[in-house]
């Protein structure tokens, strides 16, 4: 006789051992005592949160003849019959290896008959989101012209799969995530049975780390106890689920609440050295860190959460942290959690996130001022800012999609700086004929001309694009300030890219570059001094009568000229 | 092959397992997960071994020599049964003949064990129809799935199953394996940080192609630090030949990681070896001419490239702006 897991001894046998769904089998026990049934049901919810152990109580409870308050009896035949799986009117159907029409139609033949030991016919159908198009049309047939005596019970984990013509002729019961606390209890309980000794932290710890699954919850319990002798440490529970103790998640958020960078590096060695999962660890630091926060507003909630067993270094870290401080880690925490997923080496992850979490705001911005130790450092760093600048300001008009263009913001100093360094003479007179014909056609022949130059000179232009062409002239923007910088000055450049075009087009070419973040600037300037009337949609040249105002004018002449969506803001 | 035996990778759940299986408590189903290396299947094996052993030693060690033990050892034991992926994918008629034999109950022993390798690669269909065999299992079968994607796997099969994490071995016992393997201790410790496994960690060292790269690696480096745009000149003349695999791309970009880790380490002077250890004079002098803001938006940087790389973007376009950015 091999070992029986938890989960399946202690399956619930009556509505009301279900745990933490007390409205729903509340609802299914009146449904049953006042002969109120409906023939289709659908339960959904998170695993492992009663969903089948309902179903088949429910089987029970509606056949059995000795039942009381919408409860079976669990001890006559009947009864004990569906316990053991042993009743033909019951029927189970995973429908994740039976998802063909052939064995819904099955069904649909069968169900026609009356029960046979039974007074109701249970198709209980399990995981029912699998089931293929057509067998869904072939239940859907069924449940449209019910048989008498038959009830369907359909359970799912991802309802969204289900279609809306199957809901809408079911009943419904959303099965909750269960609390840590009833998860808590249901283990003491259990553990009680079982004559077995637990320490209350490790139950916690496991409750924790169920998610709101008692199937979980009880299979984690289980490994637990394979590894210990009739008694549930905490070491083990820690072990089982890989969860950190609540010291050491205390002593990792002290380093950051100390602004101690090397401390809590030294700290995450060494958790990562005992072998903790990582992804488990950015939970729990999560997870606690929002007990901090929430222990600020609601400590009563907390208190009942984490089921009364809260230390003294938790209290003083919520009192201590401002809120902002546990919002921003939270938010660096979320960040991480999201790239781990993609990574089996995990500790560069988290040592950034490590350093960023103790860097408050105030020493990052001293950290950034104090960022030109030497004077021969000066011109890189001021440069290396400008340009990080320029990014983060390219970063955002990229994720904000349609290009707003703010009126020259006193912020976008630096970006003005490099603006002044474009050569407005000659960009104009190809604006004034450009059109996106002629930027297309010389986007064909760009891939062309970077195969013309050298390696370096290539690698640079390939951040480079064209943004706006005449019949003789092109305006190129570049991505990165440091490479316009370079590539403005480099007159050898210049030249074999305006020969190259000459050769590619058959026509002479001016070639002139601006930095991408500038470009906005000088084309809301062109458009806002060269302005045309809304008639003029298919402009290709400049009438010069200057009409700010007139933004839809603006904007279409934008399109025409660029082709793409440009906001301007007025000042 | 002087790789670690499966007592030496994981102590501690080989004695677990021993006092689980002599209690009686196995259950039905285990998911061993943890990455490459660590010992997922040597320790599926030793469980089958433990079970089906004739003469277990008194410290409860399986015999290793009995004729079940010996069936075992060789692949021919009648009544375990394993699976692992025929190409891409664990497919439903693999599902399918595994439900067949396990169906066959009793055919040697009174007792079954399927082992399935590779268990993040079952089909979604062949994944759900093992559900309900998990769910309800026969006596006496056991099932022992194994993966080192913990997070592919279905939630539903996770919840049925209980969870075992091998325990990632730390770098400095890895790098003492590679060492008694004979790798040079330089590299061995950056080898530590990339596998746990001998046999990869010596197809790395084929060719000299780790220690290329690495060579690369730092001058280019360097180039980033001193913001001169040889770099990325460097990522096409000098790097991509040595890319030659999406394997290979991903290993550099791990290398690039590793490279910030030994910045921050020098930066913040922890007492962890670098991984880097021959370029600790460029790593110390570096990390010094960075801001903290500096040495994080560049850590970023590179850490986001790796992801980009996973999004099929071309490995060159990936290091170019990857350099660009780290010299701007
Ligand atoms: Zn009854
Ligand atoms: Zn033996």
């Amino acid at each position: 006789m091999s070992y029986q897991a938890l989960y399946r001894v202690w399956r619930p046998q009556r509505f009301d051992d279900i745990i933490g769904q007390e409205t729903m089998t509340q609802t299914l026990k009146n449904a049953i005592m006042t002969h109120q049934t409906s023939h289709a049901y659908l339960f959904t919810g998170p695993r492992g949160t009663g969903k089948t152990s309902a179903a088949k109580i429910f089987a029970k409870a509606i056949n059995c003849h000795y039942q009381q308050d919408g409860e079976p009896c669990n001890e006559c035949e009947t009864c004990r019959a569906i316990t053991a799986g042993a009743l033909n009117d019951v029927i189970e159907i995973d429908a994740a290896s039976n998802n063909g029409v052939e064995e819904i139609r099955d069904i649909r033949d069968k169900a026609k008959y009356a029960p046979t030991q039974a007074d109701y016919k249970i198709y209980i159908i399990d995981e029912v989101h699998m089931l293929s198009t057509g067998a869904f049309n072939a239940l859907l047939k069924t449940l449209e012209e019910p048989p008498t005596n038959v009830v369907f019970i359909l359970a799912t984990t991802e309802v969204h799969k289900v279609p809306a013509t199957i809901i809408s002729r079911t009943q419904r019961f959303n099965f909750k995530r269960i609390t840590a606390a009833d998860l808590f209890k249901r283990m003491a309980y259990i553990l009680d049975q079982k004559e077995m000794t637990y320490d209350p932290a490790a139950l916690k710890v496991i409750a924790k780390a169920a998610e709101g699954g008692m199937r979980d919850a009880l299979s984690i319990l289980d490994q637990v106890l394979s590894f210990s002798d009739n008694h549930v440490t905490l070491d083990n529970a820690l072990d089982v689920t890989g969860s950190l103790t609540e010291a050491l998640l205390a002593d990792y958020v002290q380093t950051i609440q100390d602004n101690a960078p090397k401390q809590a590096l030294q700290l995450l060695q060494q958790i990562l050295a005992e072998g903790k999962d990582v992804q488990r660890f950015v939970e729990d630091l999560i997870e606690y860190v929002r007990d901090l926060l929430l222990y600020q507003q609601a400590p009563e909630l907390v208190a009942a959460s984490e089921m009364d067993l809260l230390d003294e270094h938790f209290k003083a870290l919520s009192a201590a942290m401002p809120a902002e401080r546990l919002y921003g880690v939270i938010d660096i925490l979320n960040e991480t959690q999201q790239q781990l997923r993609f990574t089996n080496h995990p500790e560069i992850y988290l040592e950034v996130a490590t350093v960023r979490l103790t860097q408050s705001q105030i020493a990052q911005v001293a950290s950034a001022t104090v960022a030109t130790p030497t004077a021969d450092n000066e011109q890189v760093a001021a440069l290396s800012q400008q340009v990080a600048q320029l990014q983060a300001a390219l970063q955002k008009i990229e994720v904000d999609g349609p290009v707003k263009v703010p009126a020259a913001k006193p912020k976008a100093k630096a970006a003005k700086q490099i603006s002044k360094k474009v050569n407005r003479k000659a960009i104009y007179p190809v604006l004034a004929e450009a059109t996106r014909a002629n930027l297309e056609k010389l986007k064909e022949v760009w891939p062309d001309l970077l195969n013309m130059l050298d390696v370096t000179k290539r690698a640079i232009m390939k951040v480079s694009e064209p943004v706006a062409a005449s019949e003789s002239g092109v305006v190129v923007a570049f991505n990165y300030a440091i490479l316009f910088e370079r590539a403005n000055n480099d007159q050898d450049l210049l030249r074999i890219l305006e020969d190259g075009l000459n050769r590619l087009t058959g026509n002479p070419f001016k070639v002139v570059l601006v930095p991408h973040d500038a470009w906005p600037e000088i084309r809301q300037e062109y458009l806002q001094n060269h302005a045309v009337p809304v008639q003029h949609e298919t402009t290709d040249q400049a009438t010069g009568t200057p009409k700010p105002e007139q933004k839809p004018a603006v904007i279409e002449q934008a399109q025409a000229l660029f082709g793409d969506a440009v906001v301007v803001e007025k000042d | 092959m002087t790789n670690l035996t499966i007592e030496q990778l994981q102590p501690k759940l080989i004695m677990q397992f021993a006092q689980i299986i002599a209690r009686g408590q196995m259950a039905h189903g285990y998911l061993l997960a943890g990455a490459q290396g660590l010992g997922k299947r040597q320790l599926a094996h030793w469980i089958a071994l433990r079970l089906f052993c004739q003469q277990v030693t008194t410290d409860g060690q399986p015999c290793q020599t009995c004729p079940e033990c010996q069936r075992i050892l060789t692949h021919n034991h009648p009544d375990v049964i394993e699976i692992k992926p025929e190409g891409k994918s664990i497919k439903i008629a693999d599902i399918r003949y595994l439900k067949q034999e396990v169906a066959k109950s009793g055919m040697e022993s009174s007792q079954r064990l399927f082992i399935i390798e590779d268990a993040d690669r079952l089909t979604a269909s062949a994944a759900n129809s093992l559900l309900k065999f998990l769910e309800e299992p026969a006596q006496n079968v056991y099932a022992i799935l194994c993966t080192s994607n913990k997070n592919q796997i279905l939630p539903t099969i996770l919840s049925r199953l209980q969870v075992i994490d091998l325990v990632p071995l730390v770098p400095q016992i890895v790098q003492q394996q590679f060492e008694t393997a004979g790798i040079l201790p330089q590299q061995a410790q950056l080898l530590a940080h990339l596998t746990s496994d001998l046999t990869v960690a010596q197809a790395l060292l084929a060719d000299d192609w780790l220690m290329q790269v690495s060579t690369k690696l730092a001058a280019w480096a360097q180039k980033v630090e001193q913001h001169d745009l040889e770099a990325f000149v460097q990522i096409q003349t000098q790097i991509l030949p040595l890319l030659g695999s999406r394997q290979q791309q991903k290993i550099f970009l791990t290398l690039v990681g590793l490279w910030y880790q030994d910045l921050l380490s020098c930066r913040y002077q922890l007492e962890t070896g670098l991984c880097f250890g021959a370029y600790e004079n460029q790593l110390i002098q570096a990390s010094t001419t960075l801001t903290t803001t500096q040495l994080l938006m560049q850590a970023e940087y590179a850490i986001q490239a790796q992801q980009i790389l996973e999004q099929n973007i071309s490995c060159q376009n990936v290091l170019e702006s990857l350099t660009l950015k780290l010299i701007a």
